[in-house]
């Protein structure tokens, strides 16, 4: 059906008549999320220095600063190998998450797999093309990863309140704050508003519905209408909240293995 | 003296072409159209190119401008720098009939296989409608009879009535342009008519089967490039094609939706 002309061909990798610099944002998505892949791959695996403060035995005169790679921390039975970290357990529902998400296929199927690299540009393969029929199929369990998401924000909010309390000094806990603190708390930040943007989220609030009159339907509505808000910036919400994460796990690296001191504000 | 623009156009049909040059006075406020029509009329008056409004309205216009899709009466010469030559192509995903004019009737035999809109049966009264208003049945205004619904419910489906089908999002959607699905594939044009459809207040169609089926949603892979040339500025893919392969989910791949209507069917 297209266009057989000899002159409008475009059969190769990356082959087209565009003249503007398509391919900065393929590179550099792909680079950010191969780099993102490396690092977390390398601290899930690494089962150290992902805590710190009262009751972990480090730094016990902080609060309670957990890695979000590894939140909900688990308790692992003994007769596990000591590689398999707490973290595997856990960070499969993030991923998850991610990799389903609507704005996160665009970026990878373009940035990954160049299916296409970009508009009007030839892409890698084009035998036996089957879209998200095939082996992406599973893309459509998206909105059960959005609920285990929107349980990980949860915990994330008890890891930020307790990183607000501190140990006192005549016994107790009272309220502070330190850059560590703010570093998970903007992490939390990012992340509430990239779950909270999901399209999977905006169809179940009342995307699905046809009809917004009627007792439930003008409340459903303003819920979509949140939702749509928050949607149109899902994807910047996603790379910012990949960003504060890796961030947020980073810090607490530094401060648990002793390389950086964690600065109390107040 | 007036500056030069420096125009490659395609000359040919779907068989044979060529890209010939031409040179042309630009003048101020110029679009590539008009520049089209400067060569026909100084050089090539036998030279096909689709127009009508020349102003971004009837979607008559499009083409490949430097490998990019556009609307050529949208497209101002001035962007584009001195100089340089501008490449003028007709769009990739459709047949050329003669140098700028493709043969998009695909669209039109795709479009017939959409069921159209399907009135929902008249509610009883308003006070019954608006007890089932996420039911089946239309409301009617108490006085007049006229079927009706809020504004809220009316503007998500109007953005989809802004579509021109210029069809520049079913010439760059690569299941189109570069794998040619045709025969499997509907394409963003089609997925924003079933949206304006399914999503409407008062309609009671069921078009969900068809969509996933035999216009070949999960073949979209939502990469979004319809969404970036479109001239209306339609949200196809966040607004149209998400919330239908949400809808299909909902029918077809979700396991404890699917489970919950064996156990109720009646819900």
């Amino acid at each position: 059906m297209a266009s057989n002309a000899a002159t409008l061909r475009e059969d190769s990798l990356g082959q087209t008549q565009r003249r503007d610099l398509w391919w900065v944002q393929p590179v550099a998505m792909a680079a950010a999320f191969i780099a993102f892949i490396i690092y977390a791959t390398y601290r899930g695996l690494a089962n150290a220095d992902y805590m710190y403060g009262h009751g972990t035995g480090k730094l016990p005169e902080s609060a309670y600063f957990l890695s979000p790679f590894y939140s909900p921390l688990l308790a692992l039975p003994s007769w596990l190998p000591a590689w398999l970290g707490p973290a595997i357990f856990v960070m499969w529902m993030p991923a998850g998450f991610r990799l389903t998400c609507y704005y996160a296929r665009r970026a990878y199927y373009r940035a990954l797999f160049a299916d296409p690299p970009a508009c009007a540009v030839a892409e890698m393969c084009k035998k036996n093309y089957k879209g998200e029929r095939g082996v992406w199929i599973f893309q459509n369990l998206h909105r059960y990863f959005l609920y285990l998401a929107m349980l990980l924000v949860l915990m994330h909010v008890y890891h930020v309140v307790e990183a607000c309390r501190w140990p006192a000094e005549g016994g107790g806990m009272r309220f502070g704050v330190s850059v560590g603190t703010l570093v998970i708390a903007v992490d939390l930040l990012f992340l509430s508003l990239y779950v909270f943007s999901c399209h999977s989220l905006r169809h179940l609030v009342g995307g699905r519905l046809d009809c917004f009159s009627g007792s439930s339907g003008e409340s459903r509505y303003k819920l979509w209408r949140c939702c749509s808000a928050l949607n149109e910036h899902h994807g910047k919400y996603f790379w910012l909240s990949l960003f504060t994460v890796g961030f947020a796990d980073f810090y607490i690296w530094m401060v648990a293995s002793g390389r950086i001191h964690d600065l109390r504000l107040f | 003296m007036a500056e030069e623009a420096i125009l490659h156009i395609y000359r040919g049909n779907n068989d044979k072409g060529e890209m010939v040059e031409y040179r042309v006075p630009v003048q101020p406020g110029m679009v590539v159209l008009d520049a089209v029509h400067a060569v026909q009329a100084m050089y090539s008056p036998d030279l096909a190119v689709r127009w009508n409004c020349k102003a971004g309205k009837c979607g008559s216009c499009s083409g490949e401008v430097n490998g990019k899709p556009r609307l050529m009466c949208m497209d101002r010469m001035d962007k584009y720098p001195a100089g340089e030559p501008i490449v003028i192509r007709p769009i990739k995903s459709f047949p050329v009939m003669k140098d700028l004019a493709t043969d998009v009737s695909w669209n039109y035999r795709v479009n017939k296989k959409i069921p159209p809109f399907q009135m929902k049966p008249v509610a009883t009264s308003l006070r019954d409608a608006d007890a089932k208003s996420a039911g089946s049945e239309s409301r009617r205004d108490s006085a007049t009879a006229e079927p009706r619904f809020s504004q809220e419910e009316a503007d998500r489906v109007q953005e989809f009535r802004k579509c021109i089908e210029c069809y520049l999002c079913q010439n760059v959607c690569h299941v189109l342009r570069d794998h040619e699905k045709h025969e499997e594939f509907g394409g963003p044009r089609f997925f924003v008519r079933v949206a304006s459809l399914e999503m409407h207040p008062l309609d009671c169609g069921d078009r969900l089967e068809l969509v996933k089926d035999q216009l070949g949603l999960g073949f979209c892979n939502i990469t979004r490039c319809c969404t970036e040339v479109c001239p209306e500025h339609i949200h196809i893919t966040d607004n149209a094609i998400i919330p239908l392969k949400e809808r299909v989910v909902d029918r077809f791949y979700d396991p404890i939706k699917k489970l919950l209507r064996i156990v109720f069917p009646k819900a």
